[in-house]
């Protein structure tokens, strides 16, 4: 009985196994093919530099196919007018407006080296950190492709990152038309906000896509909110990104509330619509205790949309919307959605749309 | 009974190299072993150099890696499971993969590490911290005369308690610091190369006297006492199995990260088919767990193509429900 039982199990696996062994010959059938391309041999020039990670690599010139394993190369690549060089894109970056049709190779944390290999591109630019050297050119080494390890998210390295950049391509014209551009406004605005005296300086409580998450030090919009001009009264928190209480913040009493919302939420180009913004904007004023905040008996509470402001250029934009924020008088002058609009119009060739900060003024 | 044992090992044995031909054939690139040894065999000889390091320096060691790494967590599994009797145990039930994953995390969150090993810190660290929290949890049981009981319950306090470490540390986290720790944590085998199947092939080696405690674990499964009477240490057993398990696992973890699954399911597969006699099931266990991720990278690879998934996320989807299924058919008591 015991054994009759087990081996009707056993027969049952057997035919399992059997399956599973005709399906894998008539996939390994189908998997037949000739390696039959071509080695790509070619004598071209080279140019050796040294990318943001110290490292002296040497790279074929002009360089004509690139890898953008980031949003913000993918991005810096379209705003110097090369769109047409990116021949490999991560999955991110592909669905952003701005974006070239071309394949897509995984994510900087899971790059797929085959795809890599098989758009054939002079070089990889990815970020100083990740993916590791040895998930990366390890494996590109073989097939003899180049990284060139450049952040572009940060804004004091942007700017020479972008040079490098353009020299590889050969575009130094265009280069030097965008960065002297954009590092007009950005000197245009922190050299008005290092004129400020500290106490006319604004406290400010910027919460991040979750609740009563604030920023601290290390964090992306702390740095921008300091460039800005405004002191984080989170500025000094142990950790990047404190959870702090209700209770602390009405404390701290903040004179301006900026609060982030993500594109997964809020897709701010394509829409036409601001009542989420709105819901959020009146969750944020009607907490309870919060009328007590200068911020909120102002009014001078703002929903921010990052999206597209995040990258490249666009954190120059994002800092002159958020420095008009804090002092529209000083700022009087400055238009950040002209900015915007030459960003995406000129710069990313995509047309100006959507909803980016709520209110609007 | 025992020429059906063989005949499972032997059909195990010729369906492994098989799937790891066909994992070697299958990618972006249409290029696959059986190309190149045409090519080579062809009139000109013309084997495509690109064609050729894809299939040398991609595939055949992220295959190879899939098989050993496999191999080696049902291994463990398997041990410890008859060395601890108790059906729930996985080769992460000493502690090791939270040990890994908080010594992973604390190098990529804080950039420290035991051993200062610049490019390698994560791998090094993660290795260090799986050995501390197995011995952590074998000091702990110790001193409760090493029974059953006190193994697997020390192992999920220390579980916890570095767990707790890995949530403490997402905590502090900056957010390109989580997404990079969050990949680790989810475990794959894109990191293979031939420098790194050099460790795992010294897992392996690990693995290989754990064979000798077959018949031990055999008596062991009657109980404790009755082990002692057949001239059986159940302590010195369980010490031996639980270390050399752990050395193993810890390495094949700190490289690609925890995967779940394999480890606590290989074991229960072979037992349906071999019994619980673990002479046979030893060796089936090894080849089941080869077999499950590499078909389970496979899967991973090729699903969403050119993007690949966690291979834990696939062992668990497609593993889960054949487990289930081979529960449910067999009426037959599975564990003893």
């Amino acid at each position: 009985m015991f054994k009759k039982c087990y081996r009707s199990a056993m027969t049952r696996l057997e035919g399992v196994l059997i399956i599973a062994l005709i399906a894998v010959s008539v996939v390994a059938g189908y998997a037949w093919y000739m390696a039959t391309m071509a080695p790509t041999v070619s004598a071209r020039q080279t140019i050796t530099i040294v990318d943001s990670a110290g490292r002296y690599v040497t790279v074929p010139w002009p360089v004509k196919r690139v890898v953008a394993l980031t949003t913000d190369a993918a991005m810096t690549i379209v705003a110097l007018g090369a769109k047409d060089v990116i021949v490999g894109i991560t999955k991110y970056a592909a669905s952003e407006p701005w974006a070239p049709n071309v394949t897509v190779v995984g994510s900087s944390f899971s790059p797929n080296i085959e795809a890599i290999v098989s758009v054939k591109p002079d070089i990889v630019i990815t970020y100083v950190r990740w993916p590791k050297p040895e998930d990366l050119e390890e494996k590109l080494e073989p097939f003899g492709i180049k990284v060139v390890r450049l952040d572009l998210y940060k804004i004091e390295t942007l700017f020479s990152e972008v040079k490098l950049l353009g020299l590889l391509l050969n575009r130094t014209e265009e280069t030097e038309a965008l960065i002297n551009y954009w590092k007009g406004v950005y000197e245009n605005i922190t050299s008005r906000v290092s004129e400020l005296a500290p106490e006319n300086k604004v406290k400010v409580y910027f919460e991040t896509y979750t609740d009563f998450k604030a920023v601290g030090p290390g964090s992306g919009w702390d740095q921008i909110l300091r460039l800005a001009g405004g002191i984080n009264i989170y500025a000094d928190a142990p950790v990047t990104y404190p959870v702090v209480t209700s209770e602390d913040v009405i404390n701290e009493n903040p004179e301006v509330i900026l609060k982030a919302v993500s594109t997964s939420k809020f897709d701010p180009y394509n829409a036409t619509d601001d009542t989420p913004l709105k819901q959020i904007w009146e969750s944020i004023v009607n907490r309870s205790g919060w009328n007590q905040i200068d911020a909120v008996k102002n009014g001078r509470v703002y929903i921010i949309c990052a999206g597209l402001l995040h990258d490249s250029f666009g954190l120059v934009v994002e800092l002159a919307y958020i420095a008009k924020l804090l002092y529209p008088s000083l700022f009087a002058d400055l238009d950040p959605k002209e900015l915007h609009r030459h960003f995406l119009e000129d710069n990313l060739g995509i047309p100006y749309a959507g909803i980016w900060i709520y209110p609007h003024e | 009974m025992s020429k059906r044992r063989v005949f499972v090992l032997m059909l195990l044995v010729l369906a492994l190299p098989l799937i790891v031909f066909i994992s070697m054939s299958v990618g972006v690139l249409p290029v696959s072993p059986l190309g190149l040894i045409l090519a080579s065999l062809s009139p000109n000889h013309e084997v495509n150099p690109v064609a050729w390091a894809v299939i040398w320096y991609l595939r055949l060691p992220r295959a190879l890696m899939a098989v050993m790494a496999g191999a080696v967590l049902a291994m463990a599994g398997v041990v410890l499971q008859g060395s601890l009797r108790n059906p729930l145990v996985s080769p992460f039930t000493l502690g090791v993969s939270s040990g890994a994953s908080f010594g992973a995390a604390l190098a990529i969150v804080l950039g420290v590490g035991i051993v200062g090993m610049g490019a390698y810190l994560i791998m090094a660290n993660a290795f260090v911290f799986a050995l501390l929290a197995t011995f952590i949890t074998l000091g702990i049981a110790r001193l409760r005369g090493m029974t059953a009981e006190s193994v697997i319950l020390a192992g999920i306090a220390v579980m916890y308690m570095f767990s707790a470490g890995v949530t403490l540390l997402q905590y502090v986290a900056r957010e390109w610091e989580l997404t990079e720790l969050v990949y680790w944590l989810m475990g794959d085998l894109s990191k293979a190369s031939w420098h790194r199947l050099r460790y795992t092939v010294l897992a392996v080696i690990v693995c290989i006297p754990l064979f000798k405690f077959a018949w031990d674990l055999n008596v062991l499964m009657m109980g404790d006492d009755a082990a002692k009477s057949l001239g059986t240490d159940p302590s010195m057993t369980r010490v031996a199995c639980a270390c050399l398990s752990a050395l193993a696992v810890s390495i094949v973890v700190c490289m690609t990260g925890p995967i779940g699954f394999i480890g606590l399911m290989a074991p229960h597969l072979a037992r349906l088919v071999v019994g619980s006699d673990h002479r046979f099931l030893m060796p089936t266990s090894a080849l089941i767990g080869a077999l499950l991720l590499s078909t389970a990278d496979l899967v991973a690879r090729t699903i969403m193509m050119p993007l690949e998934l966690p291979v834990g996320v696939v062992t668990a989807f497609f593993g889960v429900p054949l487990f289930v299924h081979l529960l449910l058919r067999t009426r037959r008591e599975i564990w003893r």
